[in-house]
């Protein structure tokens, strides 16, 4: 019996470089990079090492159908994986109709509940809803702390007691441990859209993305599913910089040498670290490739592969040989019956640490030569963690419907001599691969290949 | 209890039907005073929480869980926000 197929469908995405799919791969063809400094009352926390982010540009959370009762029980990791799950729906012509307001639950035309699922990856879930309540609960004991309205504290600690008591919430909010907990960005997406199959939070940290999308292909492959919202959200904009400073007293972000917007650029010899995106999120509707046809809907490219490993070597470093992410890949190749020959394009993991992309792009020269296209996503979005490997597979789907590829920004000496994509190109792309490697020593890829009949 | 003729409490009641319709997830016209939240409308232990936090929204001012537990009716609701408005903060 012939192994059953999956089409992606559907694509939803905001990022740093945009609020729609549209304007994300627009502004990745364009070579549009999203940097600016870190916000200034960060800086009364501590000096840090890094001074520059990818801030989300602002969402319009109520235009995506969220009314303003919702988002009061929503942590924003949640609410960004609605804005990307309600734009991948509408792109893959899915209807989606109110069956219950006062849930907020909708149901989709067409679909057998059960046989439904969502796989979404996070690294951190509601950890911005965790700061905020855990400031709440500290500045307002029974004895409430004085805030005055109009600081007059010259000196530094009490404005900064000021600055954080003004910022407080009216109250702690009553539904913060459902909007802490990671699983809620998968939860909420299927109460959302009533999708009663498996429901399932991967949290690999910067593979869960791609690992999301490769658990989706093998429940549609094993038949659990038919029809599954797939891909990874990420909010770490808390507003006093306490996630930024956990990367950045690691030091593993991108330092201003020069110009801030040099600061990110992975594969090149001058690279100093990621660049730390505010959130993001990206999912992906995926068909069994029969149901996607009956319905008429238009495919973008089809999932074939997926391979996972891990490092089980160290929390924060990659394994310096590069052996198990070497293994995911050629997991992935396997899986989808394709030698390394065959790859038109490698959507690399490049995050533009120095460990992670010498060893990554060393990994990619054994296994494929220089031949393939390879390019970093996070040149252009920075690096969205959780959400990171699912913009990227929404990308390398886009990529393969439009036979394009975008850019590496900042990409001027190469760390190795491979066929980087330095700015958008045409390109003629039948078989891709986006990989994915995280802390803890997760890694996963996932191959796709161009729509065919 | 207001008084329902006042215009004051007429604005305020209409508020509040908006605010428990919007909360409740209900289509109909207006919510009559003498609907029960639980077993009228529907109302749960989680609606009821969201209740308060809509209420303070909507009245820019803090709700205690506690005194808000004792309301039953639409009534008695609108009552408890009426005699809190300029007394307490609500606005």
């Amino acid at each position: 019996m012939s192994r059953r197929r999956v089409a992606v469908t559907g694509i939803g995405m905001v990022s740093p470089v945009g609020t729609s799919t549209a304007e994300c791969w627009d502004a990745s063809l364009a070579g549009r990079a999203a940097v600016a400094p870190i916000p200034d009352q960060w800086l009364r926390w501590s000096g840090f090492q890094s001074t520059v982010w990818a801030p989300l540009p602002t969402v319009d959370f109520e235009a995506a159908g969220i009314t303003p009762l919702e988002a009061m029980r929503l942590d924003t990791s949640a609410m960004l994986a609605i804005v990307a799950a309600g734009e991948a729906l509408a792109d893959a012509g899915l209807e989606a109709s109110l069956v219950d307001a006062k849930r907020g639950i909708w149901q989709l035309a067409g679909i057998d509940c059960d046989r439904a699922g969502v796989f979404m990856g996070t690294a951190v879930g509601g950890i911005t809803t965790l700061i905020t309540s855990q400031n709440s609960h500290l500045l307002t004991p029974i004895q409430p702390l004085e805030c005055r309205s109009e600081p007059q504290a010259t000196d530094p600690a009490t404005a900064a007691l000021d600055t954080l008591l003004a910022a407080l919430p009216k109250r702690f909010n009553p539904f913060a441990a459902s909007m802490i907990m990671p699983n809620a960005v998968s939860a909420t997406l299927g109460i959302r859209y009533s999708l009663r199959g498996p429901n399932t939070t991967c949290a690999l940290a910067c593979a869960a993305g791609t690992a999301a999308v490769g658990h989706a292909l093998r429940s549609i492959r094993h038949g659990d599913t038919d029809m599954v919202l797939c891909g990874g959200a990420e909010f770490v904009g808390d507003p006093f910089g306490g996630v930024f400073r956990a990367f950045d007293t690691a030091r593993t972000l991108a330092s201003v040498v020069d110009r801030p917007d040099a600061a990110n650029r992975p594969f090149d010899r001058n690279r100093t670290g990621f660049l730390l995106a505010e959130g993001g999120a990206a999912v992906l509707v995926c068909e069994e490739w029969q149901h996607a046809r009956r319905r008429g809907a238009r495919i973008y490219a089809e999932i074939v592969g997926y391979g996972e490993s891990f490092d089980a070597y160290s929390m924060m470093i990659m394994e310096p040989a590069g052996q198990q992410l070497a293994r995911a890949v050629g997991s992935s190749l396997a899986d989808a019956g394709i030698d390394p020959g065959d790859v038109d394009y490698v959507n690399a993991h490049g995050t533009g640490t120095v460990v992670n992309d010498d060893v990554e792009s060393a990994v990619i020269e054994t296994i494929f030569g220089s031949r393939p296209l390879v390019n970093a996503t996070k040149s252009l979005t920075g690096h969205c963690i959780g959400a990171s490997g699912a913009i990227e597979a929404a990308i390398t789907a886009l990529s393969l419907r439009d036979q394009k590829v975008h850019g590496c920004v900042n990409l001027e000496d190469p760390v190795r001599p491979l066929n980087f994509v330095r700015r958008s190109t045409d390109a003629g792309l039948v078989w891709a691969v986006s990989q994915s490697s995280a802390f803890g020593g997760h890694n996963a890829a996932i191959v796709m290949r161009q729509a065919g009949p | 209890m207001s008084d329902p003729a006042s215009p004051a409490s007429a604005a305020v009641a209409a508020r509040i039907d908006v605010v428990i319709r919007d909360v409740l997830g209900l289509e109909s016209a207006v919510v009559p005073a003498g609907s029960r939240l639980r077993e009228d409308l529907g109302a749960d232990s989680v609606d009821a929480v969201m209740l308060v936090m809509a209420l303070e929204r909507e009245f820019k001012g803090k709700i205690s869980f506690d005194e808000a537990a004792q309301l039953s009716t639409v009534e008695e609701v609108v009552d408890y926000v009426s005699l809190r408005i300029g007394e307490q903060g609500l606005s």
